[in-house]
């Protein structure tokens, strides 16, 4: 055979596969009833706020040769100080589904000090908000918190109205040899 | 016509056909994800506070001193 007439072999069967690859992707020309697209984007818009972000225990000592127990609900065992009621409330103010994590930047040690101090945190959700926090919750009763992220709402945290506020309520153990002005900041981290 | 010219006509269609179908094919192979990217929202914080003052320490010498 030919060099030319290989060339031109060749040049015929890229043709006719070609055309078969272009009437694949090409589909037709519609003709009358015509129809419209309108393109709408709805951008993820995730976002959580802390509503109620300070939580304060007050001032107070340790009945001396005990350990004080102390949280947000009104527990003030062996101290000195005025109960506290209260909590951290939290919000999911975006547009999507999150899950939920909670870590402190301070371990029981640094933030409270003394003897074997503990520090746990309890999610729930808020009033008039059910199933705002679903799936793997290590804090569905009181848990230790620390410098370790661990799931709070782990299927998701909704944003719905209804069902887009959790509350966080707080437990510490403190032995009568520490002492200072103490605090700790609790970090939620969401995902989508 | 020359049968060079010919051939020339003939691959110069066979190559502007197999761009077109390599562009058309490219376009349409692009894959929409349907599954969306993990992404981390940046952290909120909230800050617990406590002052804890000194635990008062029982006399114990003025309590054993002699009246």
């Amino acid at each position: 055979m030919k060099s030319t007439e290989a060339i031109t072999y060749t040049s015929i069967a890229v043709i006719v596969i070609s055309l078969f690859f272009i009437g694949t992707e090409l589909t037709g020309f519609a003709t009358g009833n015509g129809t419209g697209l309108v393109n709408v984007t709805i951008s993820t818009s995730a976002e959580i706020n802390f509503t109620t972000a300070l939580l304060d225990f007050g001032v107070g000592a340790v009945t001396p040769g005990e350990i004080a127990i102390l949280n947000s609900e009104g527990t003030n065992t062996s101290w000195s100080g005025n109960a506290t009621t209260g909590e951290l409330v939290l919000e999911n103010i975006g547009n999507t589904n999150l899950t939920l994590q909670l870590v402190t930047d301070k371990s029981p040690d640094d933030f409270i000090g003394g003897t074997t101090p503990t520090f746990q945190a309890k999610v729930a959700n808020q009033s008039g908000n059910t199933g705002a926090c679903t799936g793997t919750n290590i804090f569905s009763s009181y848990a230790n918190i620390n410098t370790t992220i661990q799931s709070a709402c782990g299927t998701f945290f909704g944003y719905e109205a209804a069902l887009d506020e959790i509350i966080i309520d707080f437990s510490m153990n403190i032995s009568d040899d520490a002492q200072g002005a103490k605090t700790v900041t609790i970090t939620a981290v969401g995902t989508y | 016509m020359e049968p060079k010219k010919k051939m020339t006509i003939l691959i110069v269609i066979a190559l502007i056909l197999a761009i077109t179908a390599i562009t058309l094919t490219s376009i349409n192979s692009r894959e929409v994800s349907t599954t969306g990217q993990d992404s981390s929202l940046s952290p909120t914080g909230a800050v617990i506070g406590i002052s804890i003052e000194p635990s008062q320490v029982e006399d114990k010498l003025a309590d054993n001193s002699p009246q």
